[in-house]
């Protein structure tokens, strides 16, 4: 019976085919949009954790200064965003004091300047800005540089002082390769190694800038450039197997504190907090703009029943005169509202998937700029709860949309219904 | 078979108040062709909708095959008419977007019948009144005596007891007229169903056994014709 009344369904549909396209396309943009934004945002979630996976959540960040006075006004989640900023102007800090508290396993040091720099391809002087790396950062947070994977040359070593690594793309700009040499700060340097060219801005987690166009020397070879030993931009700070990460900052706090070097730190579970924090809201905002425009499409779904009703009153009068009940009638204008919802939530969920795939591909691109660049690969992911949900949902908006007309027609007194013309 | 105790119906048409049947009495038996005459707005139709359980009246009881059907709810009604009582209307009232075939599986369909059994016993009563090779064919296809004769099979699907017609050749011309009316006739006679014609013309009305004349609400005379 289910069935007949099914096909019986479908063939209202069929019948008026324009009105139905349009009712459709009512739920159709309305269910796109739900898919897209939850496989976008799922997406982001599921990027950022595995980001701060990978950075790992025993990691400290420890930039130099208190907070500045105007923003320690500021939420506290802003206030650590301006870390990822790297907007520090680093100060000399006694990293060995951290090596010595028992909770800690490692401590990386990074210093960034802007530097004046010739190179054979270089017309002039370039003003670019090169990164130092301590050794702790390359030894001791490997997981940091699991991006760092050379196309020629070689790493860092021991004694090294005045080498450089370049990104593949400055490597192009300067016209150099491995073994020769540019001047950073009327210095000469060897060029060791480049790096291999990363597509989606390379996994350098957390270091400021473009691993592509990224110039790095060890931090000894910047402090000697630059003078000021022992200046750091953001320290690296790894808590031991089994520490309290949180303690674990606390105590660098106070230990800097302690040495006249106050610092700021943060943890990566903080940072995953904020940013997952940052995501709820905007995806709470995404979601009530989908709602709304599914919500406009279930009023078309009302809109169309209601009319077909009125154009049937005729039909149901026969039904009703050939033996149909109230239930029967009812059915049938749910089961075509909730088709009509069901098939713009089929079309919805094939145009959401498109839309959210084509929309992670622009949102990977487009991160790679600013201060966050080159940490991000991203992509939309669809779970399966996501789509038997959309569907489900729309089925069910499309029924609930048919309630009142389909009551309407269910009501009608079968003589009046015979009668109408 | 028809029991119309002192029936009373009264309704709305916009402001006015339409006094349809003013304390209609009337007997039916099994197996009668009774046409039911009177001029438009004497209450005829109205009187076929309360015997044919698609109108409840105000006053008065309704009894079909021994069954009171005044007191049913709506949905007993609806199903008592289902399986009791064919319609055939003047306006045929075929479901526009359904072919001849599946307006006579309709009313089975209503009454849980399984499909199969459905299309053999619709395909079946099509050729019966001689619609064998128009099955397929919607209403808008069908000339107004096919249409009509698709009504009637329709009407017949769920083997009901009692057919009622209600100006069955109304929209149709001299000759198909006749060919409904023969239909309907050898239905009384071959198939032993009680039939009520509801119409205006006294040719139709010669077609039956016993013609019953009502005006404005009210049964007049019950004359015998013979035929």
């Amino acid at each position: 019976m289910i069935l007949d009344f099914i096909r019986m369904s479908w063939r209202g549909i069929k019948t008026r085919k324009a009105r139905s396209t349009l009712t459709v396309l009512g739920i159709v943009i309305g269910v796109a949009a739900v898919v897209a934004l939850i496989a976008i945002a799922q997406g982001m979630q599921a990027t950022m954790e595995r980001e701060f996976e990978a950075i790992g959540y025993d990691t400290v960040f420890v930039i130099p200064g208190e907070a500045p006075q105007g923003m320690q006004a500021m939420p506290d989640r802003m206030r650590r965003l301006a870390f990822f900023g790297g907007g520090s102007e680093g100060a000399v800090l006694d990293l060995s004091r951290l090596k010595g508290l028992p909770q800690v396993e490692a401590v990386g040091a990074i210093r960034t300047e802007t530097a004046i720099i010739t190179a054979p391809g270089l017309e002039g002087q370039g003003f670019l800005r090169v990164t130092g790396l301590s050794s702790g950062i390359t030894q001791g947070f490997p997981s940091y540089f699991s991006g760092f994977s050379l196309a020629g040359g070689r790493g860092f070593g021991e004694g090294d002082e005045f080498v450089v690594i370049l990104g593949p793309k400055v490597a192009e700009d300067f016209g150099v390769s491995v073994g020769d040499r540019i001047t950073i700060e009327n210095k000469e340097v060897e060029v060791i190694g480049i790096l291999e060219e990363s597509e989606d801005g390379g996994m350098q987690r957390g270091l400021p800038g473009d691993p592509n166009y990224g110039i790095y020397l060890p931090i000894a070879a910047v402090d000697s450039l630059f003078g000021e030993p022992g200046k750091v931009s953001l320290a690296l700070v790894k808590a031991a197997e089994g520490a309290d990460v949180k303690r674990v900052s606390q105590l660098v706090e106070q230990a800097m504190a302690t040495a006249g070097t106050p610092v700021t730190t943060t943890t990566v579970q903080e940072m995953a907090e904020m940013a997952t924090r940052m995501l709820s809201s905007v995806q709470a905002v995404l979601a009530a703009i989908a709602a709304i425009s599914l919500l406009v499409g279930a009023i078309g779904i009302m809109n169309t029943m209601y009319t077909a009703v009125l154009e049937r009153v005729r039909e149901i009068g026969i039904m009703k005169a050939v033996g149909a009940k109230k239930k029967h009638i009812l059915s049938l204008f749910l089961l075509e509202s909730g088709l009509v919802g069901l098939i713009g939530g089929v079309l919805g969920v094939i145009v959401g998937v498109a839309l959210a795939s084509v929309a992670g591909r622009l949102i990977s691109g487009s991160m790679n700029v600013g201060p966050m660049a080159g940490g991000f690969s991203f992509s939309a992911v669809f779970p399966a709860e996501l789509i038997v949900g959309a569907l489900a949902l729309s089925f069910g908006l499309g029924a609930l949309a048919g309630v009142w007309p389909a009551q309407r027609a269910a009501r009608l007194s079968p003589v009046e219904a015979l009668r109408y013309e | 078979m028809v029991e119309l105790v002192e029936a009373v119906k009264t309704y709305k048409l916009g402001k006015t108040e339409v006094r349809a049947l003013r304390g209609v009495s009337l007997s039916v038996k099994e197996g009668e062709f009774v046409a039911i005459m009177g001029p438009s707005g004497s209450g005829k139709s109205t009187l076929l909708h309360v015997i044919g359980c698609l109108d409840r009246p105000d006053q008065g009881r309704v009894y079909l095959n021994g069954q009171e059907v005044s007191g049913l709810s709506e949905d007993r009604l609806a199903e008592f008419r289902g399986k009791f009582v064919g319609f055939v209307f003047q306006t045929f009232n075929l479901v526009p977007t359904l072919s001849a075939l599946e307006n006579v599986e309709l009313p089975m369909t209503f009454q849980g019948v399984p499909r199969k059994r459905r299309l053999a016993l619709a395909r079946e009563l099509l050729v019966q009144v001689g619609l064998g090779e128009r099955l397929r064919h919607r209403p808008a296809e069908l000339s107004g005596g096919e249409r009509q004769r698709v009504a009637i099979a329709r009407a017949l699907v769920n083997d009901p007891k009692l057919i009622l017609a209600d100006e069955p050749t109304g929209n149709l011309d001299s000759v198909s007229g006749a060919q409904v009316m023969e239909l309907l006739k050898g239905l009384n006679e071959e198939q032993d169903k009680t039939l009520i014609v509801v119409t205006h013309d006294p040719e139709i009305a010669s077609y039956a056994g016993r013609t019953v004349h009502i005006r404005d609400g009210r049964i007049q005379e019950v004359a015998e014709v013979q035929t």
